[in-house]
């Protein structure tokens, strides 16, 4: 039997309390001690991700879906408006030279559709009433790849050209008036004369928003430029983007090209209600988020505090050593974080999975879906992954993780290594 | 005359947190000499353990002191008891001795990775340590695939590995049959010759008094004879 290894000489007293092979093995070895409660914790994390993920996906792919049924009905992604307009939508506040403006839109890359309108406050009166409408000028064939109106008509048709109009449901109602009838509309026109025309009723729209169904009167733009006295100019240029999310870029970067005198909106401008609706259903899950993860904590908490209570012997026994408690601490820390790295494994899989293929199949909404229908909503919704928050849980998780697990394993410090071999005798 | 390892003045111990104080060390005084193979017997609550712990640093006294190596356990901190253990006194308990989850090696390993040795090192120290105690086959099986004996050996291993002024034993072999416990001892025996280590072994077993070459008998907290050995055993 060779001795030599006992002649080597005293090494020095240098602590290292780097991370090691040994301690990282170590660490993912004492998880497998207690199997399953290692797999419930950690199927708990990864599950509380993927729960994240996915409520947050939803909420995304439904959020794109409202949005994009609210801009794509008639407001468009952008406006393009007189600077005033927005606090004094007159008839006076116009946009000027609107058709080489609209040329040059046309070819932005980045711009899918853009329609010009020009639009006034008048009195229209079918036979016997007379009601205040909305009246706006659109240009048929650019209005049907901006917006989804042409596709409400309840009755008759959507405008082609000449004297004619649309009118929404509910005016048509009230007015006591539908397909083939000639309504008279009356205003003043930009001159301050008398705006008038007869004109004949070709289609009837349901929008399902009632503001639109009670009071808008659409007629071909040439017509109404003519009778309210209007040049080469309209109101709004609305605008299409091939992507939505790219909106506030292309703001700032349109309103520096159009200089002071237009002003661009954004549809969250637009349609204030609809952007804070969204913040507020975000600030809800994102409270439910907080819940889960406290949840998590808690029974990471209990893990641990099992695994310090079971492994106390053993700790006294590395404390008689020479390790130090502190040492001893992190390498629970470490444990810890090692939990935390499955369960993210397991919920950052699951989720991607999940989500990416539902957003390929669409959930099918059933009766609610029949609902949504009437809405011309579609009756599936496509969830879209939500990168953020894939990394956002995760990093809450590990937070989360690391605080529990640090409050049971401070009962380290106090632990007497004599008393713990002691009791193990 | 030898240098001393270990030197304790006036030792006592007294427990108070049970209603009545229990005095388990009274005013001991007790030298280790350099190269002594010293064991510790006594009845059971005689003190042996609480005498090992105090020498060892695991454990501070009621009254007197301890000097390991020269240097008084008084004054250092617990950071400096734990640096103590670690680089002076080698541990073998009766029982609980391994990491469970790590090989014999890595549990040799583990030591000198506290103490900051070269992963290279490491790895050649641990293994030619396990060698030379005869259990270089058994390096990558687990505390639970090992016989007590085999364990109690890794233990050996992890202790002397860094190269301690004094081994301290309590119990060693309480776990194991006497052909084991002759053979543990043997290896004691070997490690305490060729290489000077200093010895102190609490036992009730006199198989393993036989190997000791000095007895110190307790009785209530207090050495009742301290007698050189006659005639050694193997
Ligand atoms: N942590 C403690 N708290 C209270 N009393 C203790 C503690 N440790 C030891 N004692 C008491 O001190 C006395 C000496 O105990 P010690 O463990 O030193 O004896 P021992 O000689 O090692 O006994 P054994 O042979 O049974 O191991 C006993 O009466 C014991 O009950
Ligand atoms: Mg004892």
């Amino acid at each position: 039997m060779s001795t030599e290894a006992l002649a080597v000489p005293r090494p020095g007293v240098a602590r290292r309390s780097a991370f090691t092979p040994i301690t990282v093995a170590l660490a993912w070895r004492n998880l497998w001690r207690s199997r399953r409660r290692t797999w419930l914790t950690a199927g708990g994390v990864g599950f509380s991700i993927f729960i994240m993920v996915f409520a947050w996906s939803m909420q995304v792919g439904t959020f794109s879906l409202m949005i994009d049924n609210a801009t794509s009905l008639i407001s468009g992604h952008l406006q393009i408006q007189h600077r005033s307009f927005a606090d004094d939508p007159g008839l006076r506040n116009t946009v000027r030279d609107a058709s080489s403006l609209l040329a040059e839109l046309e070819l932005h890359p980045e711009i899918e559709a853009v329609a010009l309108r020009a639009q006034a406050f008048a009195l229209v009166s079918g036979d016997e009433r007379t009601f205040g409408a909305q009246v706006m000028g659109v240009d048929p064939i650019r209005e049907r790849r901006l917006s989804s109106l042409p596709d409400r008509i309840v009755s008759g048709r959507y405008l082609a050209t000449g004297r004619e109009a649309i009118i929404g449901a509910t005016l048509a109602v009230n007015l006591a008036v539908g397909v083939g009838d000639e309504v008279v509309v009356l205003g003043s026109g930009k001159d301050g004369g008398i705006a008038a025309m007869a004109i004949e009723i070709v289609g009837v729209f349901d929008s399902g928003i009632i503001d639109l169904d009670r009071s808008l009167l659409q007629v071909e733009l040439r017509a109404f430029q003519e009778a309210f006295d209007l040049t080469d100019e309209g109101h709004v240029l609305a605008l299409r983007l091939t992507d939505f999310e790219r909106t506030d870029a292309l703001k700032v970067a349109l309103q520096q090209r159009l200089g002071e005198g237009l002003s661009v909106r954004s549809w969250s401008e637009l349609m204030p209600e609809l952007e804070q609706m969204v913040g507020l259903k975000q600030a809800g899950t994102e409270i439910f988020f907080v819940l889960l993860a406290l949840l998590v904590t808690f029974s990471v908490f209990n893990t641990f505090a099992m695994t310090v209570f079971e492994r106390s012997r053993e700790f006294g026994m590395l404390l008689a050593v020479g390790m130090r408690p502190g040492q001893i601490m992190l390498q629970l820390q470490l444990e810890a974080a090692l939990m935390c790295l499955l369960g993210v494994a397991l919920g950052v899989g699951m989720s991607v999975l999940v989500v990416s293929l539902m957003a390929r199949t669409g959930i099918p909404l059933g009766d609610v879906g029949e609902l949504l229908r009437q809405y011309h909503m579609p009756d599936r919704l496509y969830p879209s992954l939500a990168h953020g928050v894939l990394v956002a849980a995760p990093v809450l998780m590990f937070v989360s993780i690391q605080l529990a697990a640090a409050i049971p394993t401070l009962r380290v410090r106090h632990m007497q290594p004599a008393t713990e071999l002691r009791a193990a005798a | 005359m030898a240098e001393l390892v270990a030197n304790c003045r006036g030792l006592t111990r007294i427990y108070q947190d049970d209603a009545v104080p229990v005095q388990a060390l009274v005013d001991v005084d007790f030298d280790l000499a350099a190269g002594e193979f010293v064991s510790l017997a006594g009845p059971s609550g005689s003190g042996k353990s609480t005498l090992l712990n105090l020498i060892g640093g695991l454990d501070r006294p009621t009254s007197g002191d301890v000097c390991i190596d020269g240097v008084a356990l008084s004054t250092l901190n617990e950071a400096g008891l734990s640096d103590l253990r670690l680089n002076k006194i080698g541990f073998v308990f009766q029982a609980y001795n391994l990491i469970p989850v790590l090989s014999a090696r890595e549990n040799v390993e583990f030591i000198m990775q506290l103490q900051g040795v070269s992963a290279r090192k490491r790895r050649e120290r641990a293994v030619a340590m396990l060698d030379s105690l005869g259990i270089g086959d058994l390096a990558e099986r687990r505390p639970g695939e090992l016989s007590g004996g085999q364990q109690q050996r890794v233990a050996v291993a992890r202790a002397i590995v860094t190269h301690p002024v004094l081994l301290l034993a309590d119990e060693p072999s309480a776990n194991l049959d006497s052909k084991t416990t002759a053979e543990l001892l043997e290896l004691l025996t070997r490690i305490n010759r060729e290489h000077g280590v200093t010895i102190l072994t609490a036992t009730h077993d006199p198989v393993v008094m036989g190997y000791a070459l000095r007895h110190v008998q307790l009785r209530d907290g207090r050495i009742v004879s301290d007698e050189k050995a006659d005639s050694v055993a193997a």
